[in-house]
């Protein structure tokens, strides 16, 4: 797994490179951005342009992100393909996360593997 | 029978990394099939939460098989996915989708299921779990 991290005014952007965000991914996954949002910025934005399929585990992975970003910093998403925003709307996630049709242009800060 | 047909049978380990690279084989195979993607999206999620709850919960540390097969008929997928890991509890059928507000990090999985299949039949069989569902499909060209 690999994610590109990307500053965009205030916002810490995080690119998700990698097309199945899954139960065998999950742990690994939440890891990686629990190191990345160790940076400043506000709100922590996901770009998902990249996960092609989603399933529960990689979603809680995501609330659970949210979780560890606390009231103060919102996490939100940003470009989710048509199976990914499925799930959002069937669990009704679309809810919770701020949902962004595109991902902000950023200024790269660094690649993490 | 002329209107179904076998498109495949697969064994897999019920470990996290096999069933990950045997459901990306499962859908590159059928996006060569005259089948929408967004159905073939849909089943794809069906099998990942299903057998993602049999490496966790009907093999809970401990190796095992799932055997995964699927039919088309003109307006359905069918699957059946046998596992002889312990016994599910049904009652899981019918349980209720999670409070996204609560942010809950999982209990989503027989939710999602129940959502995307239908004509699900579960089954304990000589040692075996055999769970069968259908993914509708419409035709295509």
């Amino acid at each position: 797994m690999q994610v590109t991290i990307g500053r965009a005014g205030e916002a810490l952007v995080i690119a998700v490179l990698e097309e199945r965000l899954d139960a065998a991914v999950a742990i690994t996954f939440k890891e990686m951005i629990r190191d990345a949002i160790a940076l400043p910025g506000a709100p922590v934005i996901l770009d998902l342009s990249q996960v092609e399929f989603l399933d529960s585990s990689g979603l809680g992975a995501i609330v659970g992100v949210m979780k560890l970003l606390g009231p103060d910093r919102p996490l939100e998403v940003a470009s989710l393909s048509v199976s990914v925003r499925k799930l959002f709307r069937l669990t009704r996630m679309d809810t919770v996360f701020r949902i962004h049709e595109r991902a902000p242009a950023t200024e790269a800060i660094r690649a993490a593997e | 029978m002329a209107d179904r047909r076998q498109l495949l049978l697969v064994e897999c380990t019920a470990a996290l990394d096999d069933i990950r690279k045997t459901l990306q084989d499962v859908h590159s195979f059928l996006s060569t099939c005259p089948i929408p993607e967004c159905r073939v999206q849909d089943l794809d999620l069906v099998l990942a939460e299903v057998m993602t709850n049999i490496a966790r919960h009907g093999y809970p540390g401990k190796p095992g098989v799932i055997s995964l097969q699927l039919v088309q008929t003109p307006h359905a997928l069918e699957c059946r996915i046998a596992d002889q890991g312990g016994s599910f509890d049904p009652a899981f059928l019918g349980s209720a989708p999670p409070e996204p507000c609560d942010l809950p990090e999982g209990g989503y999985g027989w939710y999602i299921i129940r959502s995307l299949a239908r004509q699900i039949h579960y089954e304990r069989l000589e040692g075996k779990n055999i769970l069968l569902f259908s993914v509708p499909v419409e035709a295509v060209g």
